[in-house]
């Protein structure tokens, strides 16, 4: 039964496979095709500049600026013209237009470096890179690189050469008026000079080490910020996995819902809930107090109570109320994952566990606990790792009187602008956000 | 195939031939008339761009101004706003194109003009520039007005909560009613907000301290440092961006460190029209006090210049002067407009103070780099600290 499938799946793509070209070509032919297209596009523009009032793109009126004259003819001509011939040939599957296809993607690659060179125009540059990069890939006729290929890319542009510029800014020094002057190796003072900012960050300031002792106050506000979530967080998620199933997803809806809303307008919400005029204090210092005066003579406690709520409760711009507002900001990201793993396990075991005479302490200690730990290492990594970085909630709820990591990066940022000691703080906390996550692949991977 | 191909080549050459040149002008086009070498000066009422963007402050200006504006020359004038001037000096920085007018404040555009981002202009090729107050004029952080031209002024201050008992018996008048612990602890916890501002802090207890506000020397600094920390624990916020509305108005503190048009507007957002008042008062304390001055300039990169420089000398002719000051309630450095403004606002001692508050205000000027590095170590051990 099972075989009689498959060869009719394999009929079935047989004749498709056949039909043409194989398919990685093919879609690189189309490619080329599609470039001779803009090539021709790009032409016409410019012919028609002087009668037509086109807007200019960039990378046009860098090449009127830099190459006056006869070069984007020859430029756009050529371009049309070979990648029309090359896309034509690769789709009757000639060899020799395979190769020609790869020199000509080397060839843009070359040009479009020497064109960022020149113009500064990275979107541009970086455009005609990703092009002529596809279709070298495919026409290597490697269909697993090819389909890598779009994910390669955009991890290089958007995460590996960011990070290489922030690293190679870290090592900078700061210039006048906050540019940024970057390391000279070649004498033995810049090579000294290299980890500066990294060595600040673990100095003193008069002489408390104040850096440190922000970190130290986000550390633990962030552990803080963790432990209590996974504590409460375990149990809600162990309750909904216990739920019949018809009733779990409509939880994870629940769960779900404040996503709805963006986080900085639920953030300002608390700011209604808990400052001196907000909802609490008005219960607290009107509802409460005038029934507590009422009742003053009745009982101590009460004359006490008439006291207390004189003064509206300080609930707001204080370290307190950036933990209220981190829990509550982190409290879903700790519950799905948890769920998603409790609601996998095999109960029967707990069952059995059971019948073997363990107590309920040890069916959650033994038992329980260690087939869910891969779940709350990951619950805690999501959480411990946006949590030390938190910038929104302590300026809003703290106030801005509570300093933390994230504030101190956005100070180096904007307000001092030392791009290189911003850079510095911001490698080392992805240097710690990266442990914690070393440590979760361990701990996982011991579980599995 | 090659028939296609030589059809496809004569084409080309065709093209070649015929167009002779092609490709797009020189950038700019129409409206370039400040493209010449010197410096820019207001282009011709009849060659003037198509479209003009400014970048301006949020809330800052009255928006019949731009639309006076547009309807009398034709041009459309594209409107965006900003909250910082670091926010704004970032996104000039990141090579954001097509900003013609920009507005930041005095330190700022010593910061610009040092970044080569700011166009020089000739200030006397502006007509409107005789309309001006001429102590707003050859300001420190730009001599001889290079590169900008004043748009609107105010001071740092304290604002205070009017009805309150303590205030009604000892009105706020020195700088002691925010940084000396004796007097805060007497209304600490009905609140008090100071700015969220590293330079303005500082300068604030500077004056307190009775020391130059632009003040580089390490001592004076840690003296500096220390007043605030020991006045820090009776603080509830640090609140530049949102004061007003967050703070003032739903009476969350009773006193702040601000700028004048921030309490303004407080004062304004809980005008009671039985009583005739507001809720908040301002004043210039008796030490002295930070002035500020807002500036129109021209970006380096922008491609219509001689039409920005139109649009600042038509924002400082009297009347659009007197309009933006009734609107904002922010001082008018514009001498001539005073005929235009309304009178209340005009003999306000908050907004356009009497000549001997004016003679103790001072300007904040750009710090050294050197000392940039210990202004910043200060702001973060006050942030730090407890």
């Amino acid at each position: 039964m099972a075989s009689g499938i498959l060869e009719s799946a394999d009929k079935q793509q047989d004749p498709i496979m056949m039909s043409g070209p194989e398919p990685v070509l093919r879609v690189a032919s189309w490619i080329l095709l599609a470039h001779a297209g803009l090539w021709g596009i790009f032409l016409f523009r410019w012919v028609t500049f002087g009668s037509i009032g086109w807007r200019p793109f960039d990378f046009e009126s860098a090449l009127a600026e830099n190459f006056a004259g006869v070069v984007p003819y020859i430029l756009f001509g050529f371009g049309l013209v070979v990648d029309l011939i090359l896309g034509g040939m690769l789709l009757r599957e000639n060899e020799i237009a395979r190769k020609g296809a790869m020199v000509r993607s080397a060839i843009f690659i070359a040009l479009a470096a020497g064109y960022w060179f020149i113009t500064n125009d990275f979107l541009a540059a970086i455009t005609i890179v990703g092009l002529a990069g596809l279709i070298l890939v495919l026409v290597t006729r490697n269909s697993a690189w090819a389909i890598n290929y779009p994910a390669a890319f955009w991890l290089v542009v958007f995460f590996v050469m960011p990070n290489i510029i922030v690293f190679v800014i870290s090592l900078s020094e700061r210039g006048p008026l906050g540019t940024v002057i970057y390391p000279d190796l070649t004498t033995a003072q810049g090579f000294a000079q290299l980890f500066n900012d990294y060595g600040r960050f673990f100095s003193r300031i008069g002489d408390e080490f104040i850096y440190l002792q922000i970190f130290r106050r986000s550390f633990f506000l962030a552990l803080g910020n963790t432990a209590l979530c996974l504590v409460l967080g375990y149990p809600f998620a162990y309750w909904m996995a216990r739920q019949p199933e018809k009733w779990r997803n409509v939880l994870v809806f629940l769960v779900m819902i404040p996503f709805w809303t963006n986080f900085l307008v639920r953030t300002y919400a608390w700011l209604l809930l808990l400052r001196d005029s907000g909802l609490i204090n008005n219960v607290w210092t009107s509802t409460i107090h005038e029934q507590a005066v009422a009742l003053s003579g009745s009982s101590n406690f009460f004359a006490w109570l008439a006291t207390a709520t004189e003064d509206p409760l300080p609930l707001l711009f204080n370290t307190g109320a950036v933990f209220v507002g981190l829990f509550y900001g982190y409290f879903p990201f700790v519950v799905l994952p948890l769920y998603s793993n409790l609601e996998k396990l095999d109960w029967s075991l707990l069952e059995a566990a059971a019948d073997l005479g363990a107590s309920g302490f040890y069916r959650f200690t033994r038992v329980l606990l260690p087939l869910s730990a891969p779940g709350l290492v990951a619950a805690g990594i999501i959480v411990f790792v946006p949590s030390l970085g938190a910038y929104v909630t302590p300026t809003i709820l703290g106030g801005g009187k509570v300093s933390l990591l994230g504030n101190l990066l956005q100070q180096q940022f904007m307000t001092t602008r030392d791009w290189p000691f911003g850079s510095a703080i911001g490698f080392l906390m992805m240097a710690i956000m990266l442990l914690a996550i070393l440590i979760y692949f361990r701990v996982g991977g011991e579980e599995q | 195939m090659s028939k296609k191909l030589t059809v496809l080549f004569s084409l080309i050459a065709m093209f070649a031939l015929a167009a002779c040149g092609g490709g797009p002008g020189g950038p700019g086009g129409p409206g370039g008339s400040g493209e010449g070498d010197g410096d820019v000066v207001p282009a011709a009422d009849d060659a003037l761009s198509e479209e003009l963007s400014v970048y301006n402050w949020a809330d800052y200006i009255d928006e019949q101004v731009l639309a006076d504006y547009e309807e009398e020359f034709g041009v459309k004038i594209i409107y965006d706003t900003y909250a910082s001037n670091e926010d704004l000096l970032a996104k000039l920085e990141a090579g954001a194109k097509g900003y013609d007018v920009i507005v930041p404040s005095d330190y700022m555009v010593g910061i610009m003009i040092g970044l080569d981002l700011l166009a020089p202009i000739n200030a006397e090729g502006f007509s409107n520039v005789s309309n001006m107050n001429e102590a707003f004029m050859n300001a420190p952080f730009d001599p001889g007005n290079a590169h900008c031209l004043p748009y609107q002024w105010g001071t740092t201050g304290i604002g205070y909560r009017a009805g309150n008992e303590y205030f009604d018996a000892n009105p706020p008048t020195s700088w002691a009613a925010i940084f000396d612990p004796e007097e805060l602890a007497k209304y600490e916890g009905d609140g008090i907000n100071v700015l969220n501002d590293p330079r303005e802090l500082p300068a604030a207890a500077a004056f307190y301290l009775g020391l130059d506000p632009n003040t580089e020397d390490p001592e004076e600094l840690q003296q500096i440092q220390d007043a605030i920390l020991a006045a820090k624990p009776f603080w509830k916020t640090f609140n530049s961006e949102d004061y007003p509305t967050s703070l003032l108005v739903p009476d969350e503190v009773v006193i702040t460190h601000g700028w004048s048009g921030g309490v303004f507007q407080a004062y304004y957002e809980t005008w009671d029209d039985d009583a005739e008042d507001g809720n908040w008062y301002y004043s210039v304390p008796e030490e002295g006090a930070v002035k500020w001055l807002d500036n129109m300039c021209i970006t380096a990169a922008s491609e219509r210049k001689g039409t920005a420089a139109h649009f600042i000398n038509y924002v400082l002719s009297a009347e659009a002067g007197a309009a933006i000051t009734n609107y904002t309630y922010y001082a008018s450095p514009n001498e001539a407009a005073r005929e235009f403004i309304e009178p209340e606002v005009l003999e306000d001692p908050g907004i356009f103070p009497p000549p001997e508050v004016e003679a103790k205000l001072s300007w904040l000027t750009e710090v050294s780099d050197e000392s940039v590095l210990l202004y910043d170590e200060l702001w973060t051990a006050v942030k730090a600290g407890n």
